[in-house]
């Protein structure tokens, strides 16, 4: 009740300061008109602040940095971000995670485009192949190391990430690109921007596809596993931008796109993906000390995943009793009662487990927030939103019906100029799931700029991640009318929060009249109540152990971060960046251990330190001809590390040298651009599992742009 | 008395009591600084002319900001020299008749202007009455000067005026036909869509240069100006630090250390007997460009861009 009264008191404060605010009428340009700062926020608190003054780390990659890059794809971008690992489960399942282990679901990193979270509440992650944009949509995307709940809610766990695609505005005419490579690589894409009367529009269709890793030889015993990770996806968007006056815009996006690939490793099955969304966003600058948003987005996700399909006869076959009271499963048998309903079936070829099934997800989400800038020493903002998220999923969830969530949220963030060289930030969010206790996250920095080059910050947060709908509800089963024959998962029926003490000291230095920036981040996160999968011994009809989603782990994460960027002219790009970690950390993995005798009743509990990459380091070079000929290399290493604890064996490190070369030819403001780019030039190397063998890739390019 | 005669009068008066203060007292002379906000800004303005001045026996400084009220007519009566940073601070000294000499810093000409016809009546009577301004604007010449470098070429100069600088339309007309340049002015209405009235403005530009308006209007047209400038690669011009930051290719404003210098200079030339109140434009200036937005134009920049001093000649 009372955190009801809170919350209305809140938001009644928030809709006061919206309502209260009206045109000012100033008649006389005066020094603060000069010195006004453009409309352009930043993702760490979505207010108006430079680097200097913002509560984090930030790196942000702009579009000359995009371009000066070797990447052929956005997830490659992101190796030019200081701790993040980039890694590829398949080929086109890529994982992005900072910090902590990624696993196949990076779970603890939010991602947004234009302000609509891409966060994918059925499995907990990203889906970097189905968010329907490409490097050449890209304006700049804004990292921000270190957890950003207090602004963008439990999912900015570790890090956030903010995609800000190109204005509709940056670009007219028509835009085509195609690209070929080997490996099956092949895409193309076409966008059309124009201005229809009030509105501004782009629309954009893309194909592509490749083949993915190729099979894989095993050493010494030349055994072949088949790698079948191909994928195709198609997308088509729209983006609209209406400004009826100056104060207003309202910016709205439309999205569909499809995508047909695999999920697992060694066994490939089909997975094809169905999404959509609808965004739009109002924004008003009220007067000169304050400005409100309106977001109001829906997502939604489907897919289909094939499956070997066994029947009620395949199930009798394998797991039914012999005459000797065994099954071909050995150990485990089905019950009688089971074998007997199952013998009675009349449809022996009847599906228990089906050839295919399909999930639904669909989120909707509205925030309204609003900036306030009144006092010259202090800014502020508060937000109140609100999100629904529904599943359905008869194999994740074991039922039929459709499940939901509603939860709130609501923050505020302050930065307040203490002195000429102090500023202080904090900033705090509320997220109350209904019918669950509320989290409380929070994070406090102090900023000190010793000159205009040269700011130290000391940060702290705390900060919780709630489980997903899908971490707190799966009950993956395989049922025999209401008779559950397998369930390989299930969600623990307590689980709690994970939950994250982070400090760090971070240096920014600005060097060479701003053309060498520096920064530099050490820190110490504590992670405990770590959502992963443990598991049990479980005496079913199919099986002898479990799967259950539940908080199992701890880690202590310790180490330092840094990046460099050396931009002497527009012609010359140097960029840098290296990570240290030391991990340590342990999971709940089992609570037994398995040796030639059977199980043993004993808790396996197993080390997660070696789960995360050590060393990771960073290098890119670009050079920009008098002639629009661009050469760019880069260099990535990646020390090795275990991509599960479930595996004694460690991935082993890698590194690798991509290179590009492009040249552009203008004729006023149409351009042709060529394009060739080599990723890992010379041997092979394992990403992530040791079968994915990552061979050399050449992709040509090219592009028109035409208005 | 006819006005005129009483201005030179009242002028000439001061310029003796100076002439003698200075002849018959070796005193250092007091100056007081009173800032509109406790802000880094104004401050790191006072301790570079404080620095400047520091091995200069004429003057003393104590520094006050508009918060400490009370203590500021204390203040006045031991100071021999005012200078304010700020329209704040400059009205609250206006105002104030023992605040003299004064000199009024970091101050708009829109500003003083309205200043002065609201305490003076207009700005010869307010000079009159021992108050100088060192004005922050940097001149329309100065950009088109900065433009014409980056841009040799050009023949189209786009303009934006908003309400509070539309007064000025001809002004900028001319100043563009005498170049030769053909103007593309723009009188942005706040009621109507910014980007169906900038498009076809831009679109005719060569190089597009928005002037300071109030605050509303610069910056909520400033996004939208620069997306378009990308649209169609004209480069924007701008009128401060930030407008680069935020995608301008290049910008002419007075920094702290323009207007810093020329605040020192003013002071240090007091007791010379040339020394006149008067409205005294920008002598410096910064010039700071966008390698960003450049390397996206394709364009070349000066060698030297951070304090390019020829881009403030005109």
């Amino acid at each position: 009740m009372k955190c009801n009264q809170f919350n209305n008191f809140l938001f009644f404060a928030l809709a006061f300061f919206i309502s209260s605010q009206t045109y000012a009428e100033e008649w006389v340009i005066t020094e603060e008109d000069l010195f006004a700062e453009v409309d352009s926020v930043s993702g760490v608190t979505h207010m108006r602040q430079e680097l200097q003054q913002v509560p984090a780390a930030v790196t942000i990659i702009d579009r000359r940095m995009i371009e000066s890059s070797t990447a052929v794809s956005l997830v490659d971008l992101f190796r030019l971000v200081p701790g993040f690992q980039v890694y590829f489960h398949h080929a086109n399942k890529p994982g992005v995670a900072y910090h902590a282990p990624g696993g196949e679901y990076s779970r603890r990193l939010e991602v947004k485009i234009d302000g609509r979270s891409v966060y994918e509440p059925l499995l907990s992650s990203v889906e970097w192949n189905t968010i329907g944009i490409d490097l050449d949509d890209v304006d700049y995307i804004e990292i921000i190391r270190g957890s950003n709940n207090s602004a963008d809610g439990s999912n900015a766990f570790l890090a956030s990430i903010n995609i800000v695609t190109r204005s509709v505005l940056s670009e007219a005419g028509t835009k085509t690109n195609l690209h070929y490579g080997n490996k099956g690589i092949q895409g193309g894409a076409i966008s059309h921007s124009s201005q229809v009367g009030q509105l501004a529009s782009r629309a954009t269709l893309r194909v592509k596809k490749n083949n993915g890793f190729d099979d894989y030889y095993d050493e010494p015993s030349d055994a072949k596993i088949e790698i079948d990770d191909g994928a195709e996806t198609f997308t088509l968007s729209y983006q609209g931008l209406w400004t009826p006056t100056i104060t207003d815009s309202i910016d709205f996006q439309l999205g569909i796109g499809q995508t047909d690939t695999t999920i697992g490793h060694k066994d490939y099955f089909e997975r094809q993906w169905d999404s959509q969304y609808q965004y739009v966003e109002w924004k008003r600058i009220v007067n000169n000390w304050s400005d409100f948003e309106l977001l109001v987005y829906h997502n939604s996700i489907d897919f289909i995943d094939h499956a070997r399909p066994w029947t009620v006869a395949n199930v009798l076959g394998y797991w039914g009793a012999n005459e000797n009271g065994k099954s071909l499963a050995r150990d485990v048998v089905l019950t009688p009662q089971t074998q007997a309903v199952l013998m009675t079936e009349p449809n022996q070829e009847r599906f228990i487990v089906k050839p295919s099934y399909a999930h639904f997800s669909d989120r909707w989400d509205a925030e309204i927030r609003s900036n306030i800038y009144r006092r010259d020493d202090l800014r502020m903002n508060l937000g109140l939103a609100s999100r629904h998220d529904s599943l359905k999923s008869d194999l994740f969830l074991g039922q039929a019906g459709k499940l939901s969530q509603i939860s709130n949220r609501l923050y505020a963030n302050a930065e307040w100029t203490a002195s000429d060289n102090l500023t202080l930030n904090y900033g705090q969010i509320l997220e109350k799931k209904r019918h669950q206790a509320s989290t409380n996250s929070f994070r406090v920095a102090a900023n000190y700029q010793f000159s205009e080059q040269h700011v130290f910050r000391l940060a702290a947060s705390q900060s919780y991640r709630e489980p997903t709908i899908l971490e707190a509800n799966q009950n993956s089963s395989y049922f025999y009318n209401d008779i559950s024959i397998n369930t390989p998962v299930r969600a623990d029926n307590d689980i709690a929060s994970e939950k994250l003490t982070s400090h760090e000291i971070g240096y920014l230095g600005s060097f060479l009249e701003n053309k060498l920036n520096f920064d530099i981040r050490l820190f110490n996160e504590d992670l405990t109540h770590l959502i992963a999968e443990r598991r049990e011994l479980f005496d079913g009809d199919t099986q002898d152990i479990i799967n259950i989603i539940d908080n199992t782990g701890y880690m202590t994460l310790t180490g330092l971060e840094w990046q460099l960027k050396y931009r002497p002219t527009n012609q010359l790009l140097l960029n840098l960046n290296h990570s240290y970690i030391d991990a340590d950390g342990e999971v709940f993995y089992a609570s037994y251990i398995e040796n030639n005798d059977g199980y043993l009743q004993l808790d396996d509990v197993r080390s997660i330190n070696e789960c995360v990459p050590t060393d990771m380091i960073n290098v890119l070079v670009s050079y920009q001809a008098d002639n629009n000929l661009t050469l760019s290399g880069s260099f990535h290493y990646k020390s090795g590390y275990k991509n599960s604890p479930k595996y004694i064996e460690t991935a082993p490190g890698y590194s690798r040298v991509d290179l590009k070369a492009s040249k552009r030819w203008y004729q006023k403001n149409n351009w042709l651009e060529l394009s060739f780019a080599v990723q890992n030039m010379g041997d092979d190397y394992s990403e992530h599992h040791t079968f994915n063998r990552f061979k050399t890739q050449y992709i040509i390019g090219f592009k028109v742009n035409s208005h | 008395m006819p006005a005129k005669t009483r201005v030179y009068g009242s002028s000439l008066l001061l310029l003796l009591i100076f002439v003698m203060g200075n002849a018959y007292s070796d005193e250092p002379r007091h100056t007081l600084f009173v800032l509109s906000k406790d802000k880094p800004y104004f401050n790191k303005i006072v301790n570079l002319i404080t620095a400047d001045l520091s091995s200069n026996k004429d003057f003393t400084f104590s520094v006050l900001d508009l918060n400490s009220q009370p203590k500021i007519e204390s203040a006045l009566e031991d100071s021999d020299i005012v200078i304010t940073l700020g329209s704040s601070a400059a009205e609250a000294m206006l105002q104030n008749s023992q605040a003299r000499p004064l000199i009024t810093t970091l101050i708009t000409k829109s500003a003083f202007t309205a200043l002065a016809e609201e305490y003076y009546k207009n700005i010869p009577k307010a000079l009159a009455s021992g108050v100088s301004a060192i004005l922050l604007d940097q001149s329309f010449e100065r950009r088109l000067n900065l433009a014409h470098r980056l841009l040799p070429t050009m023949t189209d100069v786009g303009v934006m005026l908003g309400p509070l600088s539309e007064n000025n339309t001809s002004f900028y007309t001319r100043s563009l036909k005498a170049l030769n340049l053909q103007p593309q002015i723009l009188l942005i209405d706040p009621d109507k869509n910014p980007i169906q009235q900038l498009d076809p403005v831009i679109t005719k530009s060569d190089v597009f240069i928005p002037i300071v308006d109030g605050q509303l209007i610069n910056v909520t047209t400033a996004k939208w100006i620069l997306q378009l400038s990308y649209r169609y690669r004209v480069p924007v011009i701008g009128y401060s630090a930030n407008y680069v930051n935020a995608g301008a290719l290049a910008s002419v404003y007075s920094s702290p250390e323009n207007v810093a210098a020329q605040t020192s200079d003013l002071l240090k030339s007091l007791s010379d007997q040339g020394y006149k109140n008067r409205l005294y434009f920008s002598k410096y200036c910064t010039v700071k460009y966008n390698t960003t937005v450049a390397w996206y134009l394709g364009m070349k920049l000066p060698d030297d861009p951070v304090n390019d001093k020829s881009s403030c000649d005109l």
